[in-house]
């Protein structure tokens, strides 16, 4: 069936002050991004509604919200020609400070439980590397490119709903330095798993690893990390 | 109707009303977190393309198994109790038996076969998503698995529960 291109999309946004509008009709152009359609309202109807942004490319990880209940960068997320109407909330699990934006310090809490930088070991040769074509560097590798945007964490039925939980942008940290030879600190960060708000408490929902704009696995991750608390590692 | 069974009733609507009052709290709670059980035009459109899209069935399956393990539970309190009859006085259990041959029981105990069922298929797909390390579409094909038995077995095992009733 074709698609029917609309001449306008109505937006549904979530707003905090109670008296504010909440719906609009955007007039649409092509290529068009859900992006696009706030800085549309922000400039030609309602200057006060607030959301954040920044590289506008997908790097930054600014702009996360929920579009039609799913997480999803704005700015790399299309309006399709046939759409007519978008709702837009705020990430879950996270309070919200005003419309779009959330306050992050839960989800910093969590990502600096599990030491997310690299304890260099001693004795290490300078530079240490991972050579590229090893077993170690394919583990490594696919879970490196997280630019922390909190997608995981609002999709993630434990975290959103307010459960002790690691969270899954936390975890994937977790084995990305756990698999790393480098590290002196994989006993330290398998106890931080292996605690009860941590890999257990994942329930397989796998909306991290749907949502994740960069195309992570966090659920992979976490079965990972499962595996190798009872082995102390890979 | 003896006061045993009226008991017996009573039980079984406080676990019913338990299940449907568990069942707005789980959605509730789901509505405010990610994904959420927003049935949307956008949600719609996105399911109906292949791949990670579709993952939001997963949700749905947490939803569902957190509902059934809490009917099973529920209803295996009172079926405890209702067993425990036989200890007072066989003539007492006889009699409060005698409503799992009615016709709406039956339906019921349908109903907790598909529950059973759901729950435990999915308990072992989750089972399986450790021991054979599945990733998201592997889980999700095992997952449309789970539903079919489901759907297959409880039919097959409801028709049997329920035929008596109208022989």
């Amino acid at each position: 069936m074709a698609e029917v291109e609309q001449a306008t999309v109505s937006v549904r946004v979530a707003r905090s002050d109670a008296g504010a509008e909440t719906t609009f009709e955007v007039e649409r152009f092509e290529p068009m991004t859900v992006l696009d359609l706030l800085l549309a309202i922000q400039r030609e109807q309602d200057l006060s509604i607030a959301f954040r942004f920044s590289c506008r490319v997908g790097m930054c990880g600014t702009c996360t919200v929920r579009v039609d209940g799913r997480a999803a960068l704005a700015c790399t997320t299309p309006v399709e020609r046939d759409v007519r109407d978008v709702r837009l909330e705020p990430m879950a699990g996270l309070p919200v400070v005003r419309d779009l934006i959330v306050d992050m310090a839960p989800f910093w809490d969590e990502w600096a439980r599990v030491t997310p930088y690299l304890v260099p070991r001693a004795g290490l040769d300078e530079p240490a590397v991972i050579e590229p074509d090893s077993e170690e560097r394919r583990r490594i590798d696919p879970s490196l490119d997280c630019i922390t945007c909190g997608a995981c964490y609002s999709s993630c039925g434990v975290s959103a709903s307010g459960r002790d939980f690691l969270g899954p942008a936390a975890l994937t940290r977790a084995m990305v330095l756990v698999a790393d030879s480098r590290d002196a600190a994989r006993d330290e960060r398998l106890r931080a798993v292996g605690q009860s708000d941590g890999v257990d408490r994942c329930r397989y929902i796998y909306g991290c690893s749907a949502v994740c704009p960069k195309g992570l696995d966090p659920a992979g991750a976490i079965r990972a990390l499962r595996r190798w608390r009872l082995g102390g590692g890979p | 109707m003896p006061a045993i069974q009226l008991l017996f009733i009573a039980g079984l609507t406080a676990v019913l009303a338990g299940v449907v009052g568990f069942a707005a709290v789980v959605l509730a709670s789901a509505a405010r977190s990610g994904g959420g059980p927003h049935v949307t035009s956008g949600f719609l459109r996105r399911f109906a393309r292949p791949g990670r899209e579709r993952a939001e069935l997963h949700r749905w399956a947490f939803y569902l198994h957190r509902i059934t393990g809490f009917a099973i539970f529920a209803f295996l309190c009172l079926h405890i109790l209702d067993v425990s009859t036989y200890a007072l006085s066989p003539a007492l259990y006889d009699e409060l038996h005698g409503l799992y041959a009615t016709a709406p029981m039956r339906v019921f105990e349908a109903g907790l076969l598909v529950a059973i069922l759901f729950h435990t298929l999915n308990g072992l797909r989750l089972v399986a998503v450790d021991v054979a390390d599945m990733g998201i579409d592997a889980s999700r094909r095992a997952l449309v698995a789970v539903a079919a038995l489901t759907v297959v077995l409880g039919a097959a095992g409801g028709a049997v529960i329920v035929a008596p009733a109208f022989a």
